[in-house]
């Protein structure tokens, strides 16, 4: 088991190479670089200096391949690039050399905008993206799977038919229009100030942080993104469950159940159902992965400080580091998810050994 | 020998053939029973057409997409609009078809797109395997780690995209699914007794793939791409609600649908149409998909 | 930038003298029990909260609540007043040349931690800014920085003559006919005088030097990698302002608590306890969610405006928008971007855009476009609503102001009107300018116009159609783009509009490719009637510089710097040029100006002590109280 685990890290070490130079090959390739973006408006500064500066420092004239170098390996190392200047004193002084230490070395560089780490802005908007994201994983398979099984007890009957619409519809309504809509109607019409979008109480707490509060104590807030973010996922886990569930019944172990006299609903819920649930886990890492790209969109309607919203606003600004580090955490989050839909797949099914 | 090998080889071709063809006939009287999924159908059908002859209808109607009339802005349906008119006092009905017409052709161009890329590096890659086949599984699994709508944001940033522009990325980036299906399938169907027998007659490969193995991808190939054009009508208004779809003025029901969000309180009717039209297309596509992927399925009991 | 940041400077600035004149509603709530404050942001979190390197209107928001400014606007004049509050300067004085200003400084003003304010705080950010080390975008407004680079602008030197008097040396430098610096017998620069410079003064923050320098030394660089340090010492923060001590959730909201310690508060006391800044998706849940109580004041947008006036519960004040929407034509040829001058600052022939380089078509444009249709009316009795701003706009005839009005008669108004809607006239302009629909299909093609007669005679016959770009996501401007295409399709000119990225846009526009443009400018206070950064030859630079139209007018720019060089700096003889160069502008037509939208500020019924004045509507915050 630790073996291949351990064999599906370093499998996924090219896949994320592959990342890094997709996504920066993609992201230099835009127009309206970033310094042109940050100095716009700046309409005193006819000479460009400022541009200049913010170039020279982020060293955003040179080809991409050597962005691309520097930003995996760092540029303390490119010499060539130093400047000096005579200072005050009289002395030579080094100046404007904005050193990195490259991606492998744990430095994702620095927001163009914010001027921090880029590692810092996204980190921090992690834990708002996994909340909500494992929130949404949660209601959809709690909900989702249920659904499926009493579909399949009652397949062809009315639950089931009314299940298979819902689900079609769930997968159908933009999920953008969906939540705005639940906030005007919930939050705006029934004015309930939590359907507004936000994570937690924003007046009460604006000294420390909705992540500071406990996550029990601000559940209303999450209710309209999880859902908005959980629909999908619901009808897809029920669908599949169902079908796994016909699958499961019409194989000879439950037969054999049957033929030893145990009552339907045993035979239902503890055999059935337990052995439907194996194909769900992989369908878990197409799950986790949908979630984190929805969150793009859900985060936006619900001003929720994730992950995928800090993804959006850097990529209006041409905030290249940041927009780098997002696409890289998020495929690490996509890969790690799919890690785990195949250990739940051994650990759900007993015929698998690694 | 080589002679008895043939007529064996036939035999089981035409009974693959004559398997196929019942198989087929099967889904066929199984579709014609599943009153949901020819009802999505035929709503479909009526939608296309009722977008497709946007140009007449529009003429009948007296109506236009493009003309403007400032001193009737979101105006409510009546005899003159039928369904009122946006902020611009342009008719609602006559962009609602238009928009339809650039919505459904940039779907199904893309899905097309993306279908024939998939189809053709999964028959490729799956009949010849090698180190092609590496390539391209470490490229999907390369893709497929980058969460799509990241990606496309991303390309849809740089480009600005035109409604070409746009078929172009989401086909680029569409065709990993389909390509893994159809590759696993061509996987299995390369080592099947009657693939194995043509080979032996010296059948090129180019035949065995097209006469052989492409005819038994159709319905994977259908059933996927049914739901695949609805899931880009979904993409693309997800992209214009963050401003990277299709840009205006050129309407599609997703940027008609995005932009309406600002006038739903003076006019509820524009947020409405384009969001039932969207909802009901995609309905109506995913409802086609997944009956007929029970008509094709040949493990479901009649 | 700083024509944004002086706006919401204003912010910051309040009075203090003037109790008598305002209706305070708040002084009978203790000090810091006036609830909390809030403010919706759609947009970015700041980006800083150091006034030295802020570069954005929200970084900006932030931190002028926090610290002073060298030389306060008059609340209702809007112009640099002595003693302003808010502002360090108490008096000054030029010497005879017109280049040495000795500013005087108020020796009242205390940093919140005690420490009193005094020109070390002043030099101390210039220092900072002039060292070229930081990204600060402010070192345009210096004439050279530490490591020799010229970056041309009005301040030559700032000195501390004693705690509270700083001798500053500002001007435009003397060129000869080639261009050259003229400099006097000891190799000093000659300098002229600006009128103009002494906003260029308020672009150097002042920050309390001795938290400062503790914290970077002569590392100013260190500042960009700190950007939200806030000024901390031993005896507590050091701000002055209204409010203090920010505290950030990245991606949620800005909080800022009242300073107690603020001396110029215009109630004596600061009323609200709290100021909020949250960030908010767009504009119709902003709307939404201010209609549900969430935020304290917003700006209401055009198309929201008339719906906010009808129902009459909410506190509003309006004014025309200090800024303008205008189409811009690329005058240059597209095809080959250059600078407006050479190396040796000669001027550069440019060459001319295929169709745009003749004035008789654009003058054809401005009377082809129906401003007054696109602005519209607001609903009357049963009449609803109609046009693009719903009636909540104001034509514009050039670069000028529209609120100067309640200031700045004589300017506001140059004698020109705005070109009159009149088909027939553009039609025949046209026809005038070469541009004849000769085969009847409905677009006019070129028979003779002036780029096949002076430029490529290959151009004949060619059809009368070109790009117009604006940024997407802006829906005033998308309906102003389509209408314009629909209003020029009328005459035969085909457009081929697009909206697209901001990103890309911005470099389109620079690079000087562009055809014609939508966008608008948000104008400064106070304002710059010159604008030679947007119409100046200096300014045409492709890949950067805001004259991407290329126009060049030596008039205007001998017009402007009469303006800003004019002995003794008398405004009204100052005014009698701008007209002139307003004058320029409008005929000469490198913008069809469009229109200024009506601004809409909006408060919650119960926010007591609101008195907004134009422009200017937080000048009383810390008089603010709401019951929340």
């Amino acid at each position: 088991m630790t073996r291949h685990i351990f064999r599906r890290i370093i499998q996924s070490i090219p896949t994320i190479f592959g990342v890094t130079i997709l996504s920066y090959l993609i992201m230099t390739a835009a127009p309206g670089g970033p310094a042109a973006l940050l100095t716009f408006g700046n309409i005193d500064d006819e000479n460009n200096i400022q541009r200049q500066q913010i170039e020279e420092r982020y060293g955003l004239n040179d080809p991409w391949i050597m962005q691309y170098v520097t930003w995996v390996a760092g540029n303390d190392w490119q010499v060539w690039k130093n400047r000096t200047i005579i200072n005050e004193d009289g002395e030579e002084e080094l100046v404007f050399r904005h050193t990195t230490q490259g991606v492998i070395r744990g430095d994702f560089g620095e927001s163009f905008r914010q001027r921090r780490p880029a590692l810092d802005i996204i980190l921090e908007r992690v834990p708002a993206t996994l909340e909500l994201g494992i929130a949404s994983l949660l209601v959809a398979l709690l909900v989702g799977i249920p659904i499926g099984i009493v579909a399949a007890i009652w397949h062809g009957g009315i639950f089931d038919n009314t299940s298979r619409i819902l689900a079609v519809v769930g997968n159908a309504i933009p999920n953008f229009w969906f939540g705005l809509m639940l906030i005007l109607f919930v939050g705006v019409f029934l004015d309930q100030p939590w359907a507004r979008g936000n994570r937690c109480d924003l007046s009460a707490n604006s000294r420390t942080g909705c992540g500071s509060v406990p996550i029990y104590q601000r559940m209303e807030y999450l209710l309209l993104p999880t859902f908005v973010l959980a629909y999908g996922g619901i009808a897809n886990f029920s669908r599949f469950m169902r079908t796994s569930m016909l699958d499961t019944v019409s194989s000879d172990f439950i037969r054999t159940a049957y033929a030893k006299g145990l009552r339907n609903r045993t035979v239902w819920w503890r055999h059935a159902a337990r052995n439907s649930l194996i194909p769900i886990a992989t369908f878990l890492g197409p799950a986790i992965v949908g979630v984190i790209g929805g969150s793009a969109i859900t985060e936006a309607i619900f001003t929720w400080p994730g992950l995928g919203r800090v993804f959006v606003e850097s990529i209006s600004s041409r905030d290249y580091p940041v927009v780098m580090a997002s696409v890289l955490i998020a495929s690490l989050l996509t890969v790690v998810g799919y890690i785990i839909s195949d250990i739940l797949y051994a650990v759900f099914d007993p015929r698998i050994r690694f | 020998m080589a002679t008895a090998t043939n007529i064996a080889q036939l035999q089981d071709g035409e009974e693959e053939q004559l398997r196929r063809l019942t198989h087929n006939q099967r889904a066929l009287r199984r579709l014609k029973k599943d009153y949901l999924t020819l009802g999505g159908l035929g709503i479909l059908l009526l939608l296309v057409l009722i977008v497709i002859t946007a140009p007449a209808t529009t003429r009948i109607l007296g109506i236009d997409h493009l003309t403007e009339n400032l001193s009737k802005i979101y105006a409510d349906p009546d005899s003159e609009n039928l369904l009122g008119t946006d902020d611009k006092g342009r008719d609602h009905l006559a962009r609602l078809m238009y928009g339809g017409q650039i919505s459904l052709a940039i779907a199904v161009t893309a899905s097309t797109l993306s279908m024939t890329i998939g189809i053709s590096l999964g028959m490729l890659t799956g009949y010849y395997g090698g180190i092609v086949d590496d390539i391209l599984i470490w490229l999907i699994t390369t893709l497929n780690s980058i969460p799509q709508l990241f990606l496309l944001l991303i390309i849809s940033s740089i480009l600005s995209p035109s409604p070409i522009v746009f078929i172009g990325i989401l086909g680029f980036l569409g065709w990993t699914g389909i390509m893994r299906l159809v590759r696993g399938e061509t996987l299995s169907l390369r080592e099947r007794e009657y693939i194995i027998a043509a080979r032996a007659m010296g059948a090129s490969d180019a035949r065995i793939m097209f006469q052989h193995i492409f005819p038994n991808l159709i319905s994977i190939v259908v059933v996927t791409m049914a739901i695949d054009i609805g899931a880009l009508i979904l993409i693309e208004s997800g992209l214009s609600f963050l401003g990277f779809g299709v840009q205006p003025p050129t309407p599609t029901w997703g940027n008609m649908l995005s932009e309406s969000r600002a006038f739903f309180r003076k006019a509820p009717h524009l947020v409405i149409a384009p969001g039932l039209l969207i909802s009901i297309t995609v309905l109506c596509l995913y409802i086609i998909g997944d009956g007929l992927r029970d008509a094709l399925d040949p493990t479901t009991v009649d | 930038m700083k024509q944004f940041s002086k706006l919401l400077l204003l912010g910051m600035i309040v009075a203090a003298l003037v109790a008598i004149v305002v209706p305070v509603g708040a002084q009978d709530v203790p000090a810091g029990e006036g609830g909390t404050i809030i403010e919706s942001n759609i947009g970015d979190d700041p980006a800083t909260f150091n006034p030295i390197i802020g570069n954005d209107t929200v970084s900006d928001a932030v931190s002028s609540w926090m610290y002073p400014n060298i030389i306060a606007l008059d609340d209702v004049t809007l112009v640099e007043a002595p003693g302003a509050p808010g502002g360090l300067a108490e008096s000054w004085e030029y010497d005879e040349t017109g280049t040495v200003l000795t500013l005087h400084i108020r020796q009242d003003m205390f940093w919140s931690d005690g420490e009193q304010i005094t020109a070390d705080d002043y030099i101390w950010a210039y220092n900072a800014i002039k060292s070229g080390q930081t990204t600060s975008p402010r070192t345009a407004q210096l004439y050279q920085l530490d490591d020799g680079t010229v970056t041309d602008g009005t301040i030559h030197s700032i000195t501390k003559i004693d705690d509270f008097t700083i001798e500053v040396v500002l001007g435009t430098v003397d060129r000869d006919e080639e261009g050259n610096p003229i400099t006097d017998d000891d190799g000093n620069l000659v300098l002229l005088p600006n009128c103009a410079a002494l906003s260029d003064l308020n672009s150097i923050a002042v920050v309390p030097e001795h938290i400062y320098a503790a914290a970077f030394g002569m590392d100013y660089a260190g500042m960009d990698a700190d950007p939200y340090f806030v000024p901390e010492g031993e005896n507590g923060l050091a701000t002055f302002g209204v409010f203090t001590d920010p505290f950030i959730e990245f991606g949620v909201q800005v909080s800022l608590l009242a300073n107690q310690d603020y001396i110029d508060a215009i109630s004596g006391q600061v009323t609200p306890g709290e100021w909020l800044m949250q960030n908010v998706e767009d504009q119709t849940v902003e709307y939404e969610r201010f209609l549900a109580g969430d935020f304290t004041t917003i700006g209401v947008s055009a198309d929201n405006q008339n719906a906010l006036r009808a129902d009459g519960s909410f506190q509003t004040i309006e004014y025309p928008s200090n800024g303008y929407t205008y189409m811009g034509f690329n005058l240059a040829d597209p095809s080959n971007p250059q600078p407006g001058r050479d190396e040796d600052g000669n001027l550069v022939d440019q060459g001319i855009h295929p169709i745009f380089g003749d004035l008789l078509v654009r003058q054809a444009i401005a009377h082809a476009i129906d401003v007054r249709s696109i602005i519209g009316s607001r609903p009357d009795g049963d009449n609803p609503a109609t046009g693009i701003l719903e009636g909540n706009g104001y034509l514009i005839a050039t670069h000028n102001h529209p609120g100067l009005s309640s200031t700045d008669d004589e300017l506001a108004d140059a004698g020109v009107e705005p070109y009159a809607f009149d088909l027939e006239l553009a039609a025949s302009l046209l026809e005038e300018a070469g541009w004849v629909d000769i085969d009847d299909d409905g677009i006019r093609e070129c028979q003779g116009c002036l780029y096949a007669t002076e430029v490529d005679a290959s151009f004949e016959g060619s059809e009368f159609e070109f790009e117009l770009l604006t940024n997407a996501g802006n829906n005033i401007r998308e309906a102003t783009g389509e209408t314009i295409r629909a209003q020029l399709a009328e005459i035969g000119i085909v457009v081929d509009f697009q909206a697209i990225e901001f990103g890309t846009l911005v470099d389109e526009l620079v690079g000087q490719e562009f055809d014609a443009i939508i966008i608008g400018w948000r104008l400064g206070l106070p304002f710059n009637a010159g604008a030679k950064g947007l119409f100046g030859v200096g300014a045409d630079i492709p890949g950067s510089g805001f004259n991407f139209t290329s126009y060049q007018n030596a008039d205007y720019e001998r017009l402007v710097d009469e303006g800003d060089a004019l002995a003794g700096c008398d405004p009204d003889a100052r005014d009698a040029l701008y007209v002139q160069t307003q004058i320029a502008l409008w005929e000469d037509l490198p913008y069809v100006w469009l229109f200024a939208t009506n601004t809409m500020i909006a408060a919650q019924p119960d926010l007591a002590g609101w008195d907004p004045l134009p422009y200017n509507t937080q000048w009383n915050i810390d008089a603010w109280s709401t019951s929340d």
